[in-house]
């Protein structure tokens, strides 16, 4: 993978677009479409919720809807991992309303909100990286993991979020930046 | 971020890669417990409702198309079919198959029950000699049958055509001959029967006579009575001159009614003219059809007109909703 201009990435071994390639427009089994996407999307959920146990759940409830709509799933509109990775969006964005309003009764969240020292976004991270992971906002996070682990391209990270590919360059320059200040905050 | 900047977070960013977390083994045997993929009940359902709907929109039309869809499908297949026969209908709206028959229906019903019956022919004619033979040998019809020409309009034009309209009455019960005899006197371009029910009528006339003749010999006896008063002899002797008006009047009215059911009214156009307004062929089945779905296309088009404001409005508060709902996406997503 290269990084070129304004922080766009691209895949230096497919020449054709992802969303182009022959293999993409024809509609896989949905067993197949678990069996290669659901790693991204678990990690996808991960890095957007920063917990585990709820990615768990947010990754189920994503395949359950895309169960249900897989009929009506258009190869040819998308690759089948964007297509999840909507899914898995709203779905979270939905968890984080419920975890908002939960954090409002309690009152307590921040308070008792521990470091995040455990491993969440990955087996075997440096503690420094661990930790700037977790100081990153869920919307940071979240093109990180698009653009950096599920290697989406621009405009299809772009439609994930809902938001222009320009946008998503710079949120995910933003993002960089920041992971690296943290980082460095971590070090020091 | 400049690429240098980028190239140098590459190690940081292939260590996020090497260690991304894998999906644990119990959430992929969750996902695949999942099962078939169900079909779209809904979508299926939105599909079958279209469907249903156009298929009811496209078979009422051609039910109208098929049953005449108004009266002038009898008229169109009198014309095509009875083009050389003397026929009767047994009702307004008999079609051209039903009047092949020699319709005895409505002669027996209206010598059954006292009915008020009207015919209507267009007959068409070769020329303007034999529009003026046909005229006189309608007359002539309707005398020998023991009617008469009520009227008698007729007319010629410089182009050899001309039209005579003929009001004819008949007795009740010779109607099937009177229209079978006039409409062989050309070719019959359409014909209509009505008949009215009078028999009602009737009855209640009679039951009005009766009340009233019971009433007459009641003031009769008591204006005789030498008993009474005179000038309450005078108000019965008002009272009983009323009553006998009213009795005279009622008769007459029945005698009316009885004359009325008595005999027909037959009304005879003859032309020279095949393309007059009444011999006009009406539209076929596929037109009618057609027609009847234009009309339920203009009724959608006037829903769509209706409901296309509230459809807007609604589709602006599902835009601004949206918007709303992203900036608070996006707000919660950056906390």
């Amino acid at each position: 993978m290269t990084i070129g201009r304004r922080g766009a990435v691209s895949r230096d071994v497919n020449a054709l677009p992802a969303s182009l390639e022959p293999s993409r427009l024809a509609r896989p089994a949905f067993a197949d479409l678990v069996a290669e996407h659901l790693d991204a999307v678990y990690r996808y959920l991960v890095y957007l919720t920063g917990d585990r146990a709820a990615a768990e759940d947010l990754a189920a409830e994503t395949f359950e809807k895309a169960l249900r709509s897989w009929r009506r799933f258009d190869p040819r509109r998308g690759a089948p991992r964007a297509w999840l990775c909507r899914i898995a969006h709203s779905a979270a964005v939905d968890w984080f309303r419920a975890e908002a309003r939960r954090r409002r009764r309690e009152e307590s969240y921040e308070r008792d909100r521990p470091e995040a020292v455990e491993e969440v976004f990955g087996d075997g991270l440096s503690p420094e990286l661990e930790r700037a992971l977790s100081r990153l906002t869920p919307a940071e996070r979240e093109v990180v993991a698009l653009r950096v682990l599920l290697e989406l391209d621009g405009p299809a990270a772009a439609r994930v979020l809902g938001i222009s590919a320009t946008a998503c360059s710079t949120r995910l320059s933003r993002a960089l930046k920041r992971l690296e200040e943290e980082m460095s905050d971590a070090r020091d | 971020m400049p690429a240098t900047d980028l190239e140098r977070l590459e190690p940081v960013l292939a260590q996020l890669r090497a260690s991304a977390p894998a999906a644990p083994e119990r959430l992929r045997a969750r996902v695949l417990a999942g099962g078939p993929a169900p079909r779209s009940r809904r979508a299926r359902g939105l599909v079958l409702v279209l469907a249903a709907a156009a298929l009811v929109a496209v078979a009422a039309a051609a039910v109208h198309g098929l049953s005449g869809g108004g009266g002038s499908g009898g008229t169109r297949a009198q014309r095509l079919g009875l083009a050389e026969t003397a026929t009767t209908g047994t009702a307004a709206s008999d079609s051209g198959a039903a009047a092949k028959a020699p319709a005895p229906a409505m002669s027996s019903m209206a010598r059954a029950r006292l009915q008020h019956v009207e015919a209507t022919l267009q007959v068409q004619v070769a020329d303007a000699d034999a529009l003026q033979r046909a005229t006189a040998q309608a007359t002539r019809v309707a005398t020998s049958l023991g009617g008469w020409a009520q009227s008698v309009d007729y007319g010629t034009q410089q182009d050899g055509g001309g039209d005579a309209t003929l009001d004819l009455k008949v007795p009740v019960e010779k109607v099937d001959g009177a229209v079978t005899r006039l409409a062989a006197l050309g070719t019959l371009l359409s014909q209509q029967l009505d008949q009215h029910d009078l028999q009602q009528q009737l009855a209640a006339e009679g039951a009005r006579i009766a009340q009233l003749r019971r009433r007459v010999a009641a003031l009769a006896k008591a204006v005789a009575d030498p008993s009474l008063p005179a000038g309450q002899k005078v108000l019965l002797r008002i009272q009983l001159q009323e009553a006998r008006r009213a009795l005279a009047q009622a008769t007459n009215r029945r005698k009316g009614t009885k004359a009325s059911g008595a005999t027909a009214d037959v009304s005879l156009t003859l032309t020279t003219n095949a393309e007059s307004g009444a011999a006009a062929p009406g539209p076929g089945r596929f037109r009618r059809g057609l027609d009847f779905l234009v009309v339920e296309a203009t009724v959608l088009f006037y829903v769509v007109v209706v409901a296309a404001p509230p459809a807007l409005l609604g589709l602006a508060a599902w835009w601004l909703g949206r918007g709303r709902r992203r900036r608070g996406e996006a707000t919660l997503l950056s906390a």
